[in-house]
């Protein structure tokens, strides 16, 4: 008795071992396990045949999906009176079965030519299974348009696809029943209540991302929300996939249940004005914090010794800051009340809402401190830019924009003493007077991670109350059919379920039984990026030249260096005119005879194209824009 | 015998042997000078004046800190000595009048505004500290800075900034504005502009007018030590006897072990001819 294994789609070797297997077999013919005692019926499904390319055998597949549609024409019949035959000549394939007691085959006929028995295979196969699982036709597709293609060297697919066109005809006849229709009302009501918030929010988003480049991670939240609901829509109303929009509904619900409950809850413990006064109290203590750690660093931090005037001009200067956050807040009490109604009773949207808004007020009451550390990060970045420039000055050398290095001096000896003068003088107060902008910098560094780091931790709290994957999990649980996505073959055993004793005159008897699919592909497949966020990860290549070096202010400034260094170099090209570009802020583009180069600052991408709308489209790809510079 | 001499030369037919190598196979190298101790003993005093100016920078701080010298009595010296030499180099100069107007005012604007925050500046260092960098960063000038020779580790900019820098860590130290200002002013008279106008005059004047002015500068900073920094007059005996006598004397002796020996298996030199 064969052993049972499962078909690789595009596997040839083994379809070619299984093709050994069956001998010769030129047929196969396809029946579902539901015409089991069956009364008589004509026989509707479809055939097709092709031709092997290595050796030009010609076979033959046959489906047959179900029992007497009139308008289709017809494969066969069931026949479980032997003596009885109708036969209509008209169709080029015919074939009787007999399902009582059990599924046998009696006869087939292709293109008038009687096949004997033993040159066909018959597979069972399940039409339930088929027709509900969602998975299958991801793992064996259909990919070809008409019907006259090689499908029979292709079985697998080939009957996906005519089973499953077969269960979308039918199901369009029937009408969806009173629970989908019902959910589909309650949706409808919630897209028309939230068009209006939809579209503020998103007008309010693309101006925070645009003006302050800040991404609110409530409005993200909620206008994620919203897609999600309409999503559920979309595909309930097309076709009978449940995967997508039913784990989204289940994690809707779960969400607006849990953010429900917790506004329940806190509402219970304390009132609105309770609520408002403590994180009042909370925000005295930030500032207050702040406070006693200015201070400090005015005096000798950690036994370092700072220089006094300019540590205790720099702790002043924050000090004062820190007195005008206090007084904005009391200016803003009114929408401080209505934020903190808002963060208990947006759990109707969902408890990740709720979490989003608590991530979107730390960074509203930590403001402060993000431009303390604009403000320490800047002096200090030029304090070291000078230090840099002065000491090659110091040592005679220079910077040469045209090559980017940096040069001697050897040949040019006409700097006059006062430059000189100048550079020591800098050189030496931004030396003595580092160590101080160091600490402000590197204690400002600090509680800028600790808030960034607690961000992170409530955006992941975001995303996994996001990605719940409890109705997928529950699918696999119970063992449903709609995740069934892998196919294999099993042969029929002697005596199993009253199967006919083998003999060489019968046909070779496979049921077709399907697998479920790995957790993981399932997750992978039904998590569209759209509906379902990115896992984020920080990037720390990105933090740490961050905090070494401040990348984010400076990042124009230094595009701007280069773009009038090269103006100054003068790079001419031969046509005439240099084309300036900013693609992602770091690179420069000049035209050269029409074509163009696109160079990264370190010279790292490079990409070369020869006419104009090449450049124009390869920019358009990588999302740039065009500026023209100057004729040089 | 051979009388003709052989030649190192391939394309021509010499009745040597292929492999025979002559006189030349050891050459000595060219490029060994002899010089005399005279010559030596000259060449030292362009080290001694610059020794002196860091010395005098060191004395004029001491005098200011302790008070003992008056901050504006010496800054209108130095304002003198200044318009003096500039009038004697008038002729030289390239840059007009004007120019040279607009870049004292500059730099007097300058030294006043920067003043104060010089004087604050290394409130936080220890003395002893500043004593070593300003004594290394002196020590650093006197070995980069360019006495009319030409060799690799001369660097006029280095010298002229070091010396500079040395300067503020000393005015760090001093209590007034005007303390600062004038330390300033001394070390750029110093440091910027002694240096071209001593080049200037050793290359004009004759030997014996150049020992004259030398050992002038050496008497008024030897004077200058003993009236206000008397625990420096050891320093400046060793320094100058290091400088005149010591060196020269080691450079004649060692110079007849300067020979080279070069051979066939060596990189080849490229010879100034």
């Amino acid at each position: 008795m064969p052993p049972s294994f499962k078909l690789g789609l595009l596997d040839l070797e083994l379809f070619g071992f299984y093709e050994k297997m069956l001998g010769c077999a030129a047929v196969t013919i396809l029946v579902p396990e539901q015409l089991c005692s069956e009364a008589d019926h004509l026989l509707s499904g479809s055939f097709t045949s092709s031709q092997a390319t290595y050796d030009g055998r010609i076979s033959h597949a046959v489906v047959i999906t179900g029992v007497g549609r009139d308008p289709e024409p017809h494969l066969g019949c069931i026949n479980n009176n032997r003596h009885q035959t109708r036969r209509k000549p008209a169709s080029s394939v015919w074939v009787e079965l007999k399902s009582h007691p059990h599924i046998a085959l009696l006869s087939v006929t292709i293109q008038d030519r009687n096949i004997p028995l033993s040159d066909v295979n018959l597979v069972i196969y399940s039409a339930t299974e088929i027709c509900q699982s969602e998975l299958i036709d991801r793992k064996f597709p259909c990919c070809y348009a008409g019907e006259s293609d090689h499908h029979a060297n292709d079985i697998v697919p080939y009957l996906i696809h005519c089973v499953q066109r077969d269960c979308s005809q039918q199901i369009h006849n029937e009408k969806k029943n009173m629970c989908d229709r019902f959910i589909l009302y309650v949706i409808r009501m919630i897209l028309v209540i939230s068009w209006l918030p939809k579209v503020s929010l998103q007008y309010i988003n693309s101006l925070l991302m645009s003006r302050l480049e800040y991404s609110s991670t409530a409005l993200r939240q909620i206008l994620l929300r919203i897609s999600q609901v309409e999503k559920i829509q979309e595909e309930m109303k097309e076709n009978r996939k449940i995967l997508i929009s039913g784990s989204l509904l289940a994690m809707i619900i779960i969400d607006v249940l849990a953010g429900v409950s917790i506004a329940c809850a806190i509402s219970s413990y304390a009132s609105i004005d309770d609520i408002y006064s403590s994180f009042r109290s909370c925000t005295k203590v930030v500032a207050e914090g702040v406070h006693v750690l200015l201070e400090w660093l005015s005096g000798a931090p950690a036994g370092l010794k700072l220089n006094q005037p300019l540590t205790q001009a720099l702790a002043s200067f924050f000090s004062y800051h820190v007195h005008l956050w206090r007084l904005y807040l009391e200016l803003a009490e009114p929408v401080l009340r209505w934020l903190a109604w808002v963060v208990v009773w947006v759990g109707a949207c969902g408890a990740s809402a709720q979490v989003a808004v608590l991530a979107d007020l730390l960074d509203l009451a930590t403001l402060h401190l993000y431009c303390f550390y604009v403000y320490a990060a800047r002096i200090h970045m030029l304090q070291i830019c000078v230090l840099e420039s002065q000491w090659r000055a110091f040592r005679g050398r220079k910077w040469n924009p045209l090559k980017q290095r940096v040069d001697g001096q050897e040949g040019g000896g006409s700097v006059d003493s006062l430059s000189r003068v100048l550079t020591t003088v800098l050189l030496t107060l931004s030396l003595f007077l580092l160590p101080t902008t160091t600490v402000y910098y590197l204690v400002f560094i600090m509680l800028r991670i600790v808030l960034n780091v607690s961000r992170g931790l409530l955006n992941l709290a975001v995303w996994l109350l996001n990605i719940n994957p409890v109705f997928i999990l529950l699918l696999s649980a119970i063992g449903s059919t709609r995740i069934k996505g892998d196919i294999y073959f099993a042969s029929v055993g002697e005596g199993a379920c009253g199967s006919p004793k083998h003999t060489p005159l019968t046909p070779l008897l496979l049921r077709l039984h399907t697998w479920s699919t790995p957790l993981n592909e399932i997750l992978s497949s039904t998590h569209i990026q759209d509906f379902f966020p990115v896992r984020p990860v920080p990037h720390w290549s990105y933090i740490l030249s961050s905090v070494m070096f401040v990348s984010e202010p400076w990042k124009e400034d230094s595009v701007e260096a280069v773009r009038d260094c090269n103006k100054d170099a003068g790079l001419v090209d031969v046509c005439g005119d240099a084309w300036l570009v900013d693609v992602c802020g770091d690179a420069w583009l000049v035209d050269v005879c029409g074509g163009a180069w696109l160079v990264d600052v370190c010279g790292d991408a490079m990409y070369e194209t020869e006419t104009e709308n090449e450049t124009k489209l390869k920019l358009s790809c990588l999302g740039a824009t065009l500026k023209q510079g100057e004729n040089e | 015998m051979e009388k003709q001499e052989w030649k190192r030369v391939l394309w021509k037919r010499q009745p040597f042997l292929d492999n025979y190598v002559g006189d030349s196979f050891l050459r000595v190298s060219k490029k060994c000078k002899k010089v005399s101790l005279s010559a030596a003993l000259y060449g030292a005093t362009a080290v001694t004046p610059e020794i002196c100016s860091c010395l005098g920078l060191v004395v004029i701080f001491y005098g200011m800190s302790d008070g003992k010298m008056d901050s504006s009595v010496v800054l209108t010296l130095t304002a003198a000595v200044g318009i003096i030499g500039y009038l004697i180099t008038r002729d030289h100069l390239a840059a007009s009048i004007r120019n040279d107007a607009k870049v004292v005012c500059f730099y007097v604007v300058l030294i006043a505004c920067v003043s104060p925050v010089i004087k604050s500046l290394t409130g936080s260092v220890a003395t002893d500290s500043i004593n070593a960098c300003t004594t290394f960063l002196l020590l650093l000038r006197l070995v980069v800075h360019d006495y009319g020779t030409q060799v690799a580790i001369v660097n006029p900019t280095v010298s002229h900034n070091v010396g500079l820098f040395a300067s503020v860590c000393l005015a760090s130290r001093l209590d007034s504005d005007l303390d600062v200002f004038t330390l300033m002013t001394v070390a750029v008279a110093l440091f910027a502009l002694l240096p071209t106008f001593r080049r200037r005059c050793r290359s004009g004047l004759g030997r014996g007018w150049n020992l004259v002015l030398t050992v002038l500068v050496v008497g008024v900073t030897g004077s200058g030590i003993i009236q206000y920094t008397p625990h420096l007059l050891l320093v400046l005996v060793v320094a100058l006897f290091l400088c005149n006598c010591l060196m020269p004397t080691l450079y004649i002796c060692c110079q007849g072990h300067k020979q080279n020996i070069y051979g066939p298996w060596d990189e080849a030199q490229i010879e100034d001819r």
